[in-house]
């Protein structure tokens, strides 16, 4: 009983860190944005039930839907302020932690290796207040977002984020000082340069004549047309969905990639892009599992291509806003090859050797066997085909998951195989070379894990090489701006 | 050559008890469908419409039964220094590859009727979600050490995404 009680050993506590509210203005736009989203989605609604409604349209209905945008905005409003009351968020030298206390109590930490990407976003309203979402992408679920900072700030985090994502030891302070800012409003800083821009009437261009929205004017002229012709011009209302869509893909591949421009800063890429609501990407070249480049059938006499790319934790949910996986929305062909240095320096697509498959595919796809084309070398698979749309698959072999050999019965009968290289889940996360000669498919199943490995090995070497502190390290021999070369 | 030869040796076969499994479940669930099937067109139709389908379902079962043979037998596995390969498919023939350093999960799943015949399936997860590596019908002891073994060497070859 007099044994003298020994404390515990308590370890020191960690000097808290200084926690942080984000902009007070932040409800306000959340609920700007709310109001935006529902008035358009009762337009929409309101517009395609035009014909269909068996009462006039009066103004008892109207002061009804203003009462309830009233209320709506209201209770958004509240809402609004105490989970921005509740909010709090701290990014330092040892942590990024979010952490919201309203009704529901939830802190989330990320840890530094894991972020993925960090983009931030300016929707429309907050653009007019000069504010910004912070969007920190850990690829898996939806990423986690502060918002609203301001925008000079939103862009300081991001540096500082991305810095240590790439595994460089930087202090907040570092980070910041290090950065001299050129021009705030295009996000453009001292050490960046502009490796492309799109002009605006080549989006149009693109977006005009991409099948997606070819099918749906003609789909359209010819709903129109009929119902003309048939003088049944209560149908029309039918045609309302068709605009819609052909508004959608205006909105996406117009709209959205806006000014899209291509910078190299540092070791990372940005893209940065949209009319109303301002996004800026910051690309994780290393984390960029394959390249993708389309050419939709009406884009050859323009030599216009799109180039996507395969981020882990891409592809999920909310294309619009944040993460898009668009690499080039609509470029000509050094552009791509440019975007594609840019991403992996010193790999050029015309270095790669393409084989044709042979004759006798004609009997299975009589129109599109000439189109089947595929290629290796040490670093990558490349495997084309054809179409409505023209598609090149690029893989590093440093990102294949798993390979199959795959053959139906007719393909066996003719001495003919599929290869499949698999990435992580994604967008484009599967590769196929089709119907090469089943000989030749099972060699390069079986030589790609020796081919993968060897990729591996060097990509990890690489990646030792980045993880190094950027600015003092003049003794690594580097090319291009502070890049080391990928395909070492 | 065959195409779909096993990189070293031989293939490693499932379980001589997949396949009677494989069979036994042909004759309950067909079985039972199709007897059901002629009595109710024989009692509420005619009755020599059920025999012809009795005897149909007869020559269908016997094909069922025929064809899980034929796919037992292309069932294989095949364990590398590296990688794992999976053969399988009687008409969509695949032949999978999994580097040992790329599966993030492997796991040994068994059913009420898998153990009666005492077999367990071992499935292999990367973070690709194309890559579907499933060994069904191994017996017991032989899917825990390989599970034992795959996942030691995925441990020892790991890579980063």
């Amino acid at each position: 009983m007099t044994e003298p009680i020994t404390p515990e050993p308590v370890e020191a506590p960690p000097p808290e860190s200084l926690m942080e509210r984000p902009h007070p203005a932040t409800p306000i736009i959340k609920g700007w944005i709310a109001l935006v989203g529902l008035v358009f989605i009762f337009g929409r609604d309101f517009l395609e039930n035009l014909g269909k409604s068996e009462q006039p349209f009066g103004w008892g209905s109207l002061r009804f839907i203003g009462i309830m945008l009233g209320g709506y905005v209201l209770v958004t409003a509240v809402v609004g302020y105490f989970s921005w009351r509740f909010t709090r968020f701290v990014i330092d030298d040892r942590q990024v932690r979010i952490e919201h206390n309203f009704i529901q109590h939830n802190s989330d930490k990320v840890p530094f290796t894991k972020i993925q990407s960090v983009d931030v976003v300016q929707p429309f309203a907050a653009r007019l207040l000069g504010l910004a979402q912070l969007r920190i992408d850990v690829g898996a679920g939806s990423g986690k977002t502060i918002e609203y900072l301001t925008r000079a700030r939103a862009y300081q985090m991001r540096d500082y984020l991305v810095a240590r994502a790439h595994g460089q030891q930087v202090t907040v302070e570092e980070s910041v000082t290090r950065r001299a800012t050129a021009d705030a409003l295009h996000d453009l800083a001292t050490d960046e340069h502009v490796l492309l821009r799109v002009p605006v009437q080549r989006l149009v261009l693109a977006a005009v004549l991409s099948s997606g929205f070819l099918i749906t004017l003609v789909l359209s002229i010819l709903t129109i047309g009929g119902l003309t012709w048939f003088r049944q011009f209560g149908g029309m209302v039918g045609v309302i969905p068709l605009v819609t869509g052909l508004f959608g893909i205006i909105s996406r591949d117009v709209v959205k990639q806006w000014n899209f421009s291509l910078v190299r800063s540092g070791q990372a890429l940005k893209v940065s892009r949209g009319m109303t609501s301002l996004v800026s990407q910051t690309l994780p070249t290393n984390r960029i599992q394959g390249l993708q480049i389309v050419q939709h059938q009406a884009w050859r006499p323009f030599g216009i291509y799109r180039v996507k790319m395969d981020v882990l934790g891409y592809g999920g949910g909310d294309e619009g806003e944040g993460a898009s996986d668009v690499l080039l929305p609509a470029g000509t062909w050094p552009e791509v090859e440019l975007a594609i240095d840019a991403v992996w320096p010193g790999f050029r697509l015309a270095d790669i050797e393409l084989h044709g498959v042979d004759r006798k595919v004609r009997k299975l796809h009589p129109f599109i066997w000439k189109s089947y084309r595929w290629g290796r070398n040490a670093d990558v698979a490349v495997a084309m085909n054809g179409g409505f749309v023209h598609e090149t698959k690029i893989v590093h072999h440093a990102r294949v998951q798993s390979v199959h050999l795959m053959a139906g019965p007719i393909q066996r009968r003719m001495g003919l195989a599929d290869v499949q290289l698999d990435t992580t889940a994604g967008l484009l996360s599967t590769c196929h070379l089709f119907e090469l000669d089943e000989q030749l498919a099972r060699r390069l199943v079986l030589e790609e894990m020796d081919l993968c490995r060897a990729a591996r090995a060097r990509d990890a070497e690489r990646a030792a090489l980045d993880a190094l502190p950027a600015p003092s390290t003049a003794w690594i021999p580097r090319t291009n701006a502070g890049h080391t070369p990928y395909w070492g | 050559m065959d195409t779909f030869a096993a990189p070293v040796d031989v293939w490693k076969p499932l379980s001589p008890n997949y396949l009677k499994m494989k069979r036994l479940m042909v004759l309950l669930v067909w079985g039972i469908e199709l007897t059901a099937a002629s009595i109710a067109l024989g009692w509420f139709h005619r009755w020599w419409a059920g025999v012809a389908l009795a005897v149909a379902s007869v020559l269908w079962i016997f094909y069922r039964w025929h064809r899980q043979g034929r796919v037992y037998r292309i069932w294989g596995y095949a364990e590398r220094e590296t990688d794992l390969y999976i053969r399988e498919g009687l008409l969509q023939r695949t032949l999978t590859v999994v580097p040992y350093g790329r599966m993030q999960v492997v796991t040994v799943n068994s059913g009420p009727i898998e153990r009666k015949y005492g077999l367990a399936t071992v499935t292999l997860e990367t973070a690709s979600a194309g890559t579907d590596a499933t060994i069904p019908g191994l017996p017991t002891a032989e899917a825990d050490a390989l599970r034992e073994r795959l996942s030691e060497l995925g441990e020892q070859q790991a890579v980063g995404l």
